[in-house]
């Protein structure tokens, strides 16, 4: 890693913690989803470190592009001054502290024993020129039944929500 | 490394200009040719023996010395960036849209695009998805104003639906392009017919889209200016509001170049074969100028379609039309049809 891709390194990943606590800490909730966005879109700069282009553009066009579109659609139908009066926690919160503060020690376990080599970060993952291809063939061969395993499960959630909803409409 | 950056240095504050007057000769443009479509002068005053040339000069200097009223209830901070992410966004597209046939330089090309990414086109619409979020937040930051919000609310919806059926009409280019690259897929066309020729749907299919994505007449819903006064800028004033229609005429030249090299063969062109570089600038100018020319033609021409008449014709007509044809376009490849 050369000092202009640890500059840019450093500037992606702050972007998306920065962008993370934003989501947290903002009361207004369309803030929240700005901030989700720039989260997202320094998300796809890690990636596209890692030479995969391919995922940067997907990181943004379905997560920022449709994913985020979608909660701030619904937030036109909030009213935001009820939002503004709940309370800052939920009950179970002490439950989430505790989980989050684990995952978190153990992310530092694992960074600690492992040694990541950034020298030779993106290497293996620009194969020839485009990963397009060989995530293409791995998804259509290799991962095959997984691959339309969740395609079904997410047919599956569609068709649940259209049930749902239309219980009651004859 | 060094040589590299300068390039794209120079290269970017150039684009920065032709995009800049690009932006102020179409809004002439549009004014003049509305005007002959609706059978009057149009502007005339300014500069008249340019046939009022320099009126976007005029409006441009109007909008720097406006008051900028900001509402007293609107959300300040989002109220000020919405209109910076819709001149920003639109214009990160057209650094990756080609300006022009690339240059041999000895044994390598020289690319006239900023970004030259292999997956252009991917970067482009990502580009363009984002640019919605300045209508949107335009619409909730102004203060609970109707008419942005309705405004704001339409475009969502616009864009939900129209964004599955561009992307699908894309895929058949792509598949026989076997690229995401756009310099590729124009490459891909100079060794026989335009795709037009064998994706006469999918052309048809994202020409209706082109015009849903720009907001332009037929799907101007988000500022429907006899339904919504002007819908989700209605609260904005001075430079701000000059923001959206830069953005917009920028987001038309991008379509129409996109337009251009997925169907229409990019630079290639009749008496054309690679080497008079000027001439190949000049077919892919005039093709994408004319779909540029197209889109102020449908704005004076056509009626507003209602907002669920959109929903309806994506979802229920063009969506399967799209799917069916991409599925074709695979089998087409797969048995090796006398296409490609």
């Amino acid at each position: 890693m050369t000092g202009i891709e640890a500059c840019v390194f450093a500037i992606v990943s702050l972007m998306a913690i920065v962008g993370a606590l934003g989501v947290v800490f903002c009361r207004n909730p369309y803030h929240s989803a700005l901030w989700m966005v720039f989260s997202f879109v320094g998300i796809a700069g890690l990636f596209a470190l890692l030479q995969a282009y391919f995922l940067t553009a997907l990181q943004i066009i379905v997560y920022a592009g449709a994913i985020v579109v979608m909660i701030a659609f619904v937030m036109m139908t909030i009213d935001f001054r009820k939002v503004r009066g709940l309370s800052k926690f939920v009950p179970q919160w002490l439950w989430g502290l505790i989980i989050s503060f684990g995952i978190l020690i153990d992310l530092f376990i694992l960074t600690s024993k492992m040694k990541i080599d950034v020298s030779q970060a993106g290497k293996n993952l620009a194969i020839a020129g485009s990963n397009t291809k060989a995530l293409g063939m791995e998804l259509f061969t290799s991962y095959l039944f997984p691959f339309e395993m969740v395609a079904v499960i997410l047919l599956v959630a569609l068709i649940g929500v259209v049930v749902l909803t239309k219980r009651g409409i004859k | 490394m060094a040589m590299h950056v300068l390039t794209g240095v120079i290269k970017f504050i150039v684009a920065f200009a032709v995009l800049g007057i690009y932006a102020l000769v179409m809004l002439w443009f549009e004014r003049k040719a509305l005007g002959f479509f609706q059978i009057r002068i149009g502007p005339k005053l300014v500069s008249s023996g340019l046939e009022g040339l320099l009126q976007p000069v005029a409006d441009m200097l109007k909008s720097l010395w406006k008051e900028d009223i900001v509402p007293h209830r609107a959300d300040k901070l989002v109220f000020w960036v919405a209109p910076v992410i819709g001149g920003m966004f639109p214009f990160a597209a057209a650094l990756a849209m080609p300006f022009g046939p690339p240059i041999k330089i000895g044994g390598s090309y020289f690319y006239l695009s900023i970004v030259h990414v292999n997956v252009g086109i991917l970067y482009i619409l990502a580009a363009l998805g984002l640019t919605s979020y300045s209508i949107l937040s335009a619409g909730i930051a102004a203060g609970g104003n109707k008419y942005s919000l309705i405004g704001a609310q339409r475009e969502v919806a616009q864009m939900v639906s129209y964004e599955v059926v561009m992307a699908l009409a894309l895929l058949n280019p792509i598949l026989m392009a076997r690229s995401l690259d756009l310099y590729e897929i124009v490459a891909a066309q100079s060794h026989h017919l335009w795709f037009v020729f064998y994706q006469p749907v999918a052309f048809v299919v994202f020409l209706i889209c082109m015009f849903a994505t720009a907001a332009i007449v037929p799907f101007d819903l988000p500022e429907a200016e006899q339904e919504l006064v002007a819908g989700y800028n209605t609260e904005y004033s001075a430079m701000k509001m000059a923001m959206f229609p830069f953005g917009q005429f920028i987001t038309v030249l991008v379509m129409s170049s996109l337009m251009v090299i997925f169907f229409l063969g990019g630079w290639t062109g009749p008496y054309w074969d690679g080497h008079p570089w000027i001439l190949g600038f000049i077919w892919y100018w005039v093709k994408v100028l004319f779909f540029v020319f197209l889109f102020i033609w449908s704005w004076g021409t056509f009626p507003r379609y209602r907002y669920d008449q959109l929903m309806n014709m994506c979802w229920k007509i063009l969506l399967p039309i799209s799917v069916l044809n991409v599925l074709w376009t695979g089998f087409a490849l797969i048995v090796h049809l006398p296409m490609i």
